[in-house]
């Protein structure tokens, strides 16, 4: 169903229809710009992705191919290939830190990721480096795989297995610290 | 994918985010970006980064339209002969031209009649004149400058229309002849009052009459008028196949003595060295060129025809924008009311300045030291005063356009340095800044930077008025900032507009 209202959206958009346009903001902008703050945390830059990302989704939504997925994630992508560009001029990708062993042995406890907010999630992700934080979104929420991932940010996929893996566990050292804490006040 | 993978993405697939305000961008982001989609495109600005760029091109237009204006110039042949000798030449071949075709002991009754016309024009500025000449009957309806005529005639006669008044540029003529035995007319209110004379005669004269011909009546007068006139002579002084641009070494258009002011907007780049570069590269170092404006005022020495010297004294601002990374560690321990303030040691292109932030902790935070990747950016101005000397070569010589060239070297004083720390974002939506200063200013600045100048100037002149368009390259000879083996040069480009008095 919202796969239909989104084309029906396009199509009126494509006819110079600023109304369609304003409705297909409204129901996605929170959405794309939490997208844009999972790759930089700052929100006046991810404010300013957001812009770019929806200019050029305008410009190139007469591309889009039904037969490829749906709308929301087409634009989705869009959105991540703007923010991917940003952080490519800024060098950032480039910022591997390496982690110190002791996170080898920490167990995830998986419990914890349903009991915290978006809010505090989007936290945790911005507490990590930037290029751990690139790779985990690209990944995880995203959907890249490894190869795709590699290309896109010019390392192997290799690299890009080690440092999500150490990203995760960077996540997980930190969500665990604060549920444990948690735990011990209750 | 790990089950906690799929929770994540779960957690940040939905977009129905209906409860979520905080994620609401501003309004002004819908408005910039329906506007960047649905507004007629407008230019786009062109004092960017790409500044250098136009001012290449402008530099090749102007180049190219000097080039095109007056590489066929007329009588560019008669230049490429040694001066002095053309004139010997020219003047002998007009001389032989003039003897074989007229007699100088006749006086031309036409002449005459051109004569008392003449003295008419002077006492009565009248704008029309009425001539009866071999040639088709003329009429001149004020089409050179009157004033070129009247000031040779009213400065020299007071005197009744009596045949003396005409007699006033025939002195001057003379006057001229014997004060400037070397050979060179080098007063300006003379060459101005031939200059009148001789438009005055090729006005009322017809269009297929060669430059003797049209001087020929003139002599003619001239050796009437004054009895111990010599041709020859007179000629030395006046070719008459030459322009007064030609014989005459200062021209209205060529490089003149006197005050010029100028005003210039540019950009200004600033080189780190390499081990500075090493040192910053790591924080994600970045400097934006640097905005210039100047103003300047001056006095032009003029040598020859073609090279002078500009001396200038001008005001100088720069501005630009430098930042990079940070980590901070935000301890809670040493806070008060969930802030700390931090100390912030940053990097700019003029060496290391220090400063200070107030960080605020969400009170969802309770780790006891949070590391915090921070993004610093500072705006800073330098304000100098610049001592320059230049010398200006006149390459292309239009009879209204000069194109010129000129290379010097100058002194910057820097008076003023001025930072300011513009931004600490924080990139951990749990923290935020505020309360941001410099705490202290950079040091090893080098405050006095000699420089170089090189440029080029397209000129027009106004009558008494000269304006200028020129493109300026300089560069410092020293560094701006040395320190420990790290150092800064500078080097930019500049537009600018000149006024000559």
């Amino acid at each position: 169903m919202s796969q239909q209202e989104d084309i029906l959206l396009r199509t009126k958009i494509l006819e110079g229809n600023q109304k369609a346009f304003r409705q297909f903001y409204a129901k996605y902008n929170k959405w794309f710009y939490l997208t844009c703050l999972r790759y930089v945390s700052s929100k006046e830059d991810a404010q300013d992705l957001l812009q770019d990302a929806l200019v050029l989704m305008h410009r190139d939504l007469p591309k889009y191919d039904a037969s490829k997925g749906q709308l929301k994630y087409w634009c989705r992508k869009v959105v991540v290939n703007v923010c991917l560009q940003y952080l490519r001029k800024k060098s950032v990708l480039r910022d591997f830190d390496e982690l110190g062993e002791t996170m080898d042995v920490l167990v995830a406890d998986e419990q914890a990721i349903d009991s915290l907010s978006l809010k505090e999630l989007l936290g945790y992700i911005n507490m990590l480096p930037k290029g751990y934080r690139t790779i985990f979104n690209l990944y995880v929420i995203d959907g890249y795989n490894h190869r795709e991932i590699g290309t896109m940010m010019n390392i192997s996929p290799s690299t890009s297995k080690t440092q999500l893996m150490k990203a995760r566990r960077m996540l997980q050292l930190q969500i665990n610290k604060i549920n444990n804490q948690v735990r011990v006040r209750v | 994918m790990s089950i906690n993978d799929n929770r994540w993405s779960e957690k940040f697939d939905t977009s129905d985010l209906d409860g979520e305000d905080w994620l609401a961008p501003e309004p002004k982001v819908l408005r910039d970006i329906e506007k960047r989609i649905y507004a007629v495109p407008t230019k786009k600005a062109v004092f960017g980064s790409e500044l250098k760029f136009v001012f290449i091109g402008l530099f090749v237009l102007v180049f190219g339209l000097g080039y095109f204006l007056f590489s066929g110039y007329s009588n560019s042949e008669v230049y490429k002969e040694d001066s002095s000798e053309a004139i010997e030449k020219s003047t002998l071949q007009a001389h032989k031209n003039y003897l074989s075709r007229d007699n100088t002991t006749e006086l031309d009754a036409k002449s005459t009649n051109l004569a008392s016309q003449q003295s008419e024009v002077q006492e009565s500025s009248a704008t029309s004149i009425s001539q009866k000449n071999p040639s088709p009957n003329i009429n001149v309806q004020n089409k050179f400058d009157q004033s070129h005529l009247g000031s040779a005639a009213q400065k020299k006669s007071k005197g009744p229309s009596d045949g003396n008044a005409f007699k006033q540029p025939s002195k001057f003529f003379s006057s001229n002849l014997d004060s400037n035995e070397s050979g060179h007319i080098n007063k300006r209110q003379g060459v101005e009052d031939i200059v009148g004379l001789q438009q005055f005669e090729k006005s009322i004269t017809p269009h297929n009459q060669t430059v003797e011909d049209e001087v020929a009546p003139i002599l003619r007068i001239e050796s009437i008028l004054v009895p111990n006139y010599s041709v020859v002579s007179s000629q030395r002084y006046f070719p008459l196949d030459m322009t007064f641009a030609q014989v005459l070494p200062y021209s209205a258009h060529q490089n003149k003595k006197g005050f010029f002011t100028e005003v210039a907007r540019g950009q200004t780049a600033f080189a780190l060295n390499d081990n500075f570069n090493t040192a910053v590269s790591g924080a994600d170092f970045f400097s934006r060129d640097a905005s210039t404006w100047s103003a300047s005022l001056g006095y032009t020495i003029p040598f020859d025809s073609k090279l002078s010297l500009d001396l200038s004294l001008g005001y100088e601002r720069q501005e630009f924008v430098s930042g990079h990374n940070a980590t901070v560690d935000y301890d809670i321990a040493s806070e008060i009311n969930q802030s700390n303030s931090v100390a912030l040691g940053m990097a700019t292109p003029l060496g290391f300045l220090s400063g200070a932030a107030v960080i605020n902790r969400d009170a969802q935070v309770d780790q006891e030291v949070t590391s915090l990747l921070v993004d610093l950016t500072n705006a800073h101005r330098i304000q100098a005063v610049n001592v320059a000397a230049l010398l200006t070569y006149n390459v292309v010589q239009g009879e209204s356009i000069n194109f010129n060239v000129e290379g010097g070297l100058g002194v910057k004083r820097i008076f003023d340095v001025n930072n300011e720390l513009l931004d600490v974002a924080v990139n951990n939506l749990a923290f935020s800044s505020q309360n941001l200063m410099i705490t202290t200013d950079q040091d090893g600045l080098n405050k006095t930077l000699p420089a170089f100048a090189l440029g080029a100037r397209v000129h027009k002149q106004f009558r008494s008025i000269g304006v200028g368009l020129y493109y300026r390259y300089n560069a410092g000879l020293t560094p701006i900032y040395t320190e420990d083996g790290r150092s800064t040069t500078f080097g930019g480009s500049q537009l600018g507009l000149r006024i000559q008095f």
